[in-house]
């Protein structure tokens, strides 16, 4: 039995190896392909086509078109500009609020870290998921959304809702970071607490905020699509995965089924998340070495875990 | 015990008040009002109206009034609905959330267990590995994907669930199993990983040199503090079965409190909408002091009542 084990465990280590490259492939794929999305030769956004209303995969449109005769390929690829905008703007929020957070509080008195903990504290206990859904639903329609901002704000506060673990990350992190020699070397050279921070542990800070990065994209991501499927995110003219599968849903019934509209915007916001995912992972188990042989120990395993509960306690999730 | 539960009572009632009074400065600092109709009625009529409601009070003052009337539990008219009381359209649709997301609940959270034990006792067999794949499939789909996917095979394709609506038994069987995939997916993930962790430990050895079974040792030796992790994000894993019962009640369209959310949040319905957010907030002291309670009964050395 052992032997004819041994062929199919190295396999899938080789799975488990091509899996981040296949994931960063794809994203690399998506990315250029948003940014290069106003030189592509796409239909116009406005181009409707009555004629060719909801008609199903062909030479002519690849994904099929939508209600209004629209080419789906096209609007997937429009939806992804602002799709990946959303979780980078999400991202970098939650990334400069939460690490500025984390940092002053962990390199602090202890007096300033329990106080700035216990806030982060409260604010994880109040379901900010759904005072984010009521502050989107007033932006819509509002000043801010007809002077072009709308999107903008949007932007930011689907980063508020991701701050607080990486801030529990950072500041635990630069805790233990202060305590290490070189940390108390700077210290005997003269150099103020705050260049300390600065220039000795924030550089070291860089994989564990990378990490918590790769799980807070693909989260921020997913928060983009709920609100704008509920019609609270992106709104027309502008698309995103999260209006495509809204659109799809509308025009959803038996008779006549129009499948690619629910599949393929779908499929593509699934792939990425999943590519997030599985480069989160290996990113873990690569910057994370205390991780790592823990993975190895539990007999080879790619999925993408949560933080380590224990040592940065419980994490929110997303929707 | 007690002091612990004092205290988290008192943590609980500052959250509640802490969202009441965010998301009642949030919907009043929205744009336009519960009556902007199609073609704007006279101004003394719209006064008229307001006055009626007392909308026309300066904004502490409706605070005020507000929080009073939900500590009565008496929050009046719905604005846009007036033949309907807040109360009452609550209280109809709440009976038929909690239905949904508390089968969705506890489907997941067993379905999730079970999946973890099988996982967990042959580690890196074919089980274990379509447990994994499965995890990482059920937290990276979005739920409306599952959803699609459902309706178009088993209500489309084969003719064999509706759906849609909330009438029969059959109808309940898509949309719980729509939100129990994510939380299904999670705990089997934290279990996995809970008994393998502690499948190591020295009690289990010893379980092992006594001549049990692995499975019995896992379920009767390691599940127990195997399944702290999963107890600790119960909190968590409700707020995101809430959420997710927003998208799962559009799509299915059951009549549950979501919609009220979304739909009193565009109509700056504010008694409406306060109280869907006040009712989603106590849920979630709820669901979280009883996760925090089976934390303390499965792990008694932890009773440092934090």
């Amino acid at each position: 039995m052992k032997a004819t084990l041994q062929p199919q465990k190295s396999r899938w280590r080789q799975t488990r190896k091509t899996l981040p490259v296949l994931s960063l492939a794809w994203l690399t794929l998506v990315v250029l392909i948003s940014i290069l999305t106003p030189a592509l030769p796409l239909e116009p956004i406005d181009s409707v086509d009555p004629e060719q209303a909801i008609s199903a995969p062909s030479i002519h449109h690849w994904f099929g078109t939508d209600v209004l005769g629209r080419d789906l390929f096209s609007r997937i690829i429009r939806g992804s500009r602002i799709s990946l905008a959303c979780a980078l703007a999400g991202a970098a929020t939650a990334l400069l609020v939460g690490v500025a957070w984390g940092l002053i509080a962990g390199g602090g008195s202890r007096q300033r870290d329990n106080i700035m903990m216990r806030f982060v504290d409260l604010v994880d206990s109040i379901p900010l998921v759904f005072l984010v859904i009521l502050v989107a639903s007033v932006v819509r329609g509002s000043v801010i959304e007809e002077s072009g901002g709308g999107l903008g704000v949007f932007f930011v506060i689907l980063g508020f809702v991701y701050w607080t673990p990486m801030a529990r990350v950072v500041r635990g992190e630069t805790i233990s970071l202060a305590s290490r020699e070189w940390a108390l070397a700077a210290t005997a050279l003269g150099s103020s607490p705050q260049r300390i921070l600065r220039k000795e542990i924030l550089p070291n800070l860089v994989p564990t905020i990378l990490v918590t990065l790769t799980l807070i994209i693909p989260r921020v991501l997913l928060f983009e699509a709920f609100l704008s499927f509920l019609g609270l995110g992106v709104q027309s003219p502008h698309v995103s995965w999260g209006t495509l599968a809204r659109d799809a849903f509308e025009v959803l019934n038996p008779v006549n089924t129009a499948w690619w509209l629910v599949l393929y915007p779908s499929m593509v916001l699934a792939m990425s998340l999943l590519a997030l995912n599985i480069i989160g992972d290996a990113l873990r188990s690569d910057l994370d070495p205390k991780d790592a042989t823990k993975y190895k120990a539990q007999g080879g395993r790619f999925s993408p875990s949560s933080l380590d509960r224990k040592r940065h306690g419980a994490h929110r999730p997303a929707n | 015990m007690t002091p612990f539960l004092v205290r988290r009572f008192a943590s609980a009632t500052f959250t509640i008040w802490a969202v009441f009074t965010l998301s009642f400065f949030i919907i009043r600092s929205a744009p336009g009002g519960p009556f902007d109709l199609e073609r704007e009625p006279a101004p003394d009529i719209k006064a008229a109206i307001e006055a009626r409601y007392d909308l026309d009070l300066p904004l502490w003052k409706q605070y005020v009034q507000q929080g009073w009337l939900w500590l009565t539990l008496d929050p009046g008219p719905s604005l846009r609905q007036p033949d309907h009381d807040v109360a009452t359209i609550l209280s109809q649709g709440f009976p038929v959330s909690v239905l949904l997301g508390g089968w969705a609940l506890v489907t997941g959270i067993l379905a999730g267990m079970a999946l973890g034990i099988l996982s967990a006792w042959r580690p890196g067999s074919w089980i274990d590995r379509s447990v994994v794949l499965f995890a990482s499939l059920g937290i990276s789909l979005p739920m409306y994907l599952i959803a699609g996917l459902l309706i178009m095979t088993f209500s489309f394709h084969w003719n064999l669930l509706p759906p849609a609506g909330w009438t029969s038994l059959a109808s309940l069987v898509l949309p719980i199993t729509c939100l129990a995939l994510a939380p299904a997916a999670q705990v089997a993930r934290l279990t996995r990983s809970g008994l393998l962790e502690t499948s190591s430990e020295d009690f289990a050895r010893t379980a092992k040199a006594k001549g049990r079974s692995p499975l019995s040792i896992l379920i009767l030796h390691c599940l127990r503090p195997a399944s702290i992790p999963v107890a600790s994000t119960l909190g968590p894993t409700a707020a995101a079965l809430l959420t997710g019962s927003l998208v799962v009640e559009q799509i299915f369209a059951i009549p549950g409190i979501g919609m009220h959310f979304v739909q009193g949040a565009m109509n700056r319905d504010y008694p409406l909408v306060l109280g869907v957010v006040l009712l989603y907030t106590v849920l979630l002291q709820v669901l979280t002091l009883i996760g925090d309670l089976l934390i303390m009964w499965l792990d008694p050395r932890g009773s440092d009542m934090r």
